[in-house]
């Protein structure tokens, strides 16, 4: 360890460089722990560097605004999807609320998670079906809402929030003529 | 992944009147791309100093900026105008920076950094005679970029915060898990590397 006084004394030498290695980090270690010390050195060492202000390559702006609009592309894609998959989970519930012929029995599963060819093996109401759907819209309104807090006024997406809406709505159309 | 798993927490600082965003920050908040390439115009060579000091490699910084841009895009929602554009972008830079080191390093940088300063305490004879840092050959003059690349990760990473992005030490200690005054001991052994790689 060394005082103030050494480091003192041995300032200039640090400053030109001419201290050997180990006396240097004697006085660096020194300076970490002493305010005063750090400020002495601070001052003796301040614009000793040039300033880091490195340019970015040309190139580089098209391959982040190109990546950015891929991961627009990807966000909007997933929207769809959401979207097209609680419209057809909406048709085909209405499909199932339609009234059955007399005697017939309607047994379905969950349309949005098993493939038509396994219906009737799970064994759910047209009104549990119903309530699936309503859920599956729900979901994808809350996608939207979530992409449209991202991008507050998108026009697109509230085209696809307001369709989400008008689906309910239908769908609740179709649950009360299937049970008048 | 869901959109809904990315949706941006809410701010704590919700029940407080934003300030007034930047016009072109909000509307590349409403989705305007011409907008977010402005940004990206007006930000683009600090981040990429940021970006190429803390990694020392320039197709690496390449990565990083574009991770910074995506990223921004991606959480631009949760830019509610209590800070500064910049200073929130610099933030998430400097976030997307260190995790790439972390996982980029065996050791974590914090442990990095432990034992380079177990070498400065008996590096003398790994230091050359004339004075030059080790590695370097006597003459050559460098720039600063090269320069900076010489350095240790750990050693890097406290001078790219505390001389290029204006951080005290005592964030530097919490961002990189080590003691202000370790970290204060760091950045003076890297300035005087540097020095002497660029003399």
């Amino acid at each position: 360890m060394i005082t103030c006084e050494t480091f003192l004394s041995a300032l200039d030498a640090y400053r030109a460089g001419t201290l050997d290695a180990a006396r240097s980090v004697a006085l660096e270690t020194h300076a970490a722990s002493c305010a005063t010390c750090e400020a002495r050195l601070e001052q003796a060492t301040a614009g000793l560097l040039p300033r880091f202000a490195p340019a970015p390559p040309a190139a580089l702006r098209a391959q982040v605004l190109g990546a950015v609009a891929a991961r627009r592309t990807s966000q909007r894609r997933t929207i769809w999807a959401r979207v097209g998959a609680a419209a057809a989970a909406a048709a085909f519930a209405a499909v199932l609320l339609r009234p059955a012929p007399k005697g017939a029995q309607v047994l379905v599963a969950d349309s949005t998670r098993v493939p038509a060819a396994q219906l009737g093996a799970g064994g759910a109401s047209a009104e549990d079906i119903a309530r699936s759907e309503f859920r599956a819209l729900d979901d994808a309104a809350r996608e939207l809402q979530a992409a449209l807090t991202r991008a507050p006024g998108d026009a697109e997406l509230t085209s696809f929030l307001r369709s989400i809406d008008d689906q309910r709505a239908a769908l609740r159309r179709q649950v009360q003529d299937a049970r008048s | 992944m869901s959109t809904s798993q990315t949706l941006p927490r809410p701010s704590p600082f919700a029940h407080v009147a934003s300030q007034v965003i930047d016009p072109t920050v909000a509307a590349a908040q409403r989705g305007d791309e011409t907008a977010f390439a402005s940004l990206y115009d007006a930000h683009a060579a600090a981040i990429h100093a940021l970006c190429l000091g803390m990694s020392g490699d320039r197709a690496a910084a390449a990565e990083l900026v574009q991770d910074v841009f995506v990223r921004a895009w991606e959480r631009l929602a949760s830019f509610r105008g209590e800070s500064a554009f910049g200073t929130w972008l610099h933030r998430l830079a400097v976030n997307v920076a260190l995790e790439s080191a972390r996982r980029g390093q065996r050791r974590s940088l914090r442990v990095q950094i432990a034992a380079d300063l177990r070498v400065v305490d008996g590096d003398a004879a790994s230091v050359a005679p004339d004075g030059a840092a080790p590695g370097v050959e006597p003459g050559v003059a460098m720039d600063l970029e090269h320069a900076i690349a010489r350095l240790s990760a750990g050693m890097r990473a406290v001078f790219v915060l505390h001389d290029v992005e204006g951080y005290q030490h005592a964030e530097i200690g919490e961002k990189l898990g080590i003691a202000e005054g370790t970290s204060k001991a760091h950045l003076f052994r890297a300035r005087r590397l540097l020095r002497e790689i660029l003399s």
